[in-house]
């Protein structure tokens, strides 16, 4: 299987980057880590995708690398306030940051037990937003921490909630001339706890079949919860948080039993497209673990 | 169109005229004659083309090699010197960690991108860095062994 022909252009900033978007529109793909486009490509191009896609829908003639822009792999962090993911930051950068350890355990967490390690190496946090999967394992901590998204084109500048990000499966808001130039994530509130669950069909590197990311900010030391984010991802059209289950938690001291309640009422909030019994039913066990560990952690 | 690009595979410079929809793992065995780099699955799945860049894994299945460019490459040939196998691939043979040998290539770089930076890893350690390879033999008990045991030399 090998990659249809493409023309590769490697623009020295982001300037550049969203001129030549401005210039091609949905002739052009941004390439980030790869993981995703190069295998889609692949795949368009082979005898049975030419199949499904027609031969029209091979793929993109431009591609757009980011890799010759310098610094867009870097993490920028002000102490207490905000974390900023550049939009080629791989797993491995995150993973490997001790400032995202301390400062942002859930993020950490999610990023190096991501996949396996080459994808690490090479996917990119940006990329898994902008591929739009309804499965995206680092959507939901994303959401969970109120991340938003710094969007730039030729023309304008607009910030959006991750949680906003995803339309519809593979899906996103992102028009032709757009790319996401940073993730711009709020520094949590002390004291807060924080979990994050996933569940897969077989190993640990197959694709999610339910996340769950929470993080509970408490109002004191005796964690009355003041905000909680619960976010799901893989059991609904689109990642997105359960809305219901958080109010449920507000002003709460969480005990075993309003635990319980919680994770009868987030299987209702979902809304899986296939094995939706199973997701329903992991849904609830992820999120009863995920509070019970928030409140530990 | 071709473009013009310089690569460092194994310490060497090399200067090459390639497509740029072109992979790494492509010009790899198809250009430079480096087939230790093995293609399987050729979508990311199987890690038989892994090599490292600047030290860390990648799957050169989805790489493309316009984007290698200005970094270190490693593939299983860089590894022995001067004749004299690498203690990881000695160790391979010593256990009996190599089956069909497909997947060899890719196992031992996952292993020494492990052991560089985790020189005595857990066994939970190791089995984790190799999650990204495929032993179709399913050799995988001996493979973690060798690996185990260059850990304690």
């Amino acid at each position: 299987m090998r990659l249809p022909r493409f023309e590769y252009l490697s623009p020295k900033t982001l300037e550049e980057a969203t001129a030549l978007l401005g210039t091609y529109g949905n002739q052009a793909k941004i390439l980030a880590g790869g993981t995703d486009l190069l295998v889609d490509l692949k795949k368009r191009s082979s005898i049975q995708g030419s199949r499904r896609w027609g031969k029209k829908e091979r793929g993109p003639c431009y591609v757009i690398g980011l890799k010759g822009v310098t610094g867009l792999t870097r993490l920028k962090y002000s102490p207490g306030e905000t974390l900023s993911v550049g939009p080629i930051t791989s797993y491995a950068d995150v993973a490997d940051s001790t400032i995202v350890k301390e400062s942002y355990p859930l993020l950490w967490q999610a990023c190096r037990t991501f996949s396996r390690p080459q994808i690490r190496s090479a996917g990119t946090l940006v990329g898994n937003l902008c591929n739009g999967s309804p499965s995206a394992d680092i959507v939901p901590p994303l959401i969970a921490l109120g991340a938003k998204a710094r969007v730039i084109s030729a023309r304008a500048e607009r910030e959006v909630p991750v949680e906003e990000f995803c339309s519809a499966p593979f899906t996103t808001v992102l028009k032709e001339d757009e790319l996401v130039a940073e993730l711009k994530i709020p520094q949590p509130a002390e004291p807060y706890g924080w979990s994050y669950q996933r569940t897969t069909k077989r190993t640990a590197e197959d694709e999610a079949l339910v996340v769950v990311a929470v993080l509970l900010e408490f109002a004191d030391r005796d964690k009355t919860v003041r905000r909680a984010r619960i976010a799901l991802g893989s059991v609904a059209p689109r990642p997105s948080r359960a809305l219901e289950s958080e109010s449920m938690t507000q002003g709460k001291k969480l005990d075993e039993a309003l635990i319980q309640k919680i994770s009868e009422t987030v299987a209702a909030e979902t809304s899986p497209r296939s094995r939706s019994d199973y997701r329903r039913l992991m849904t609830s066990y992820l999120v009863r673990k995920a509070l019970t560990e928030a409140l530990g952690n | 169109m071709k473009q013009s690009l310089e690569l460092t595979v194994n310490g060497q410079s090399h200067e090459l005229l390639v497509d740029p929809h072109r992979t790494l793992l492509e010009v790899l065995r198809e250009q430079l004659g480096l087939t230790g780099a093995k293609e399987g699955c050729n979508l990311g799945d199987c890690g038989s083309c892994t090599v490292l860049l600047d030290g860390k894994p990648f799957l050169s299945c989805l790489v493309l090699a316009v984007e290698a460019q200005g970094r270190e490459i490693l593939t299983i040939e860089g590894l022995s010197q001067n004749g004299k196998l690498h203690p990881i691939q000695e160790s391979f043979v010593q256990h009996g960690a190599v089956q069909c040998g497909f997947c060899t290539p890719g196992m031992i770089l996952s292993a020494k991108a492990l052991l560089d930076r985790n020189p005595r890893p857990t066994e939970a350690e190791v089995k984790e860095a190799l999650s990204g390879n495929l032993c179709r033999c399913t050799g995988y008990v001996k493979i973690v062994e060798a690996i185990m045991e260059t850990a304690k030399t």
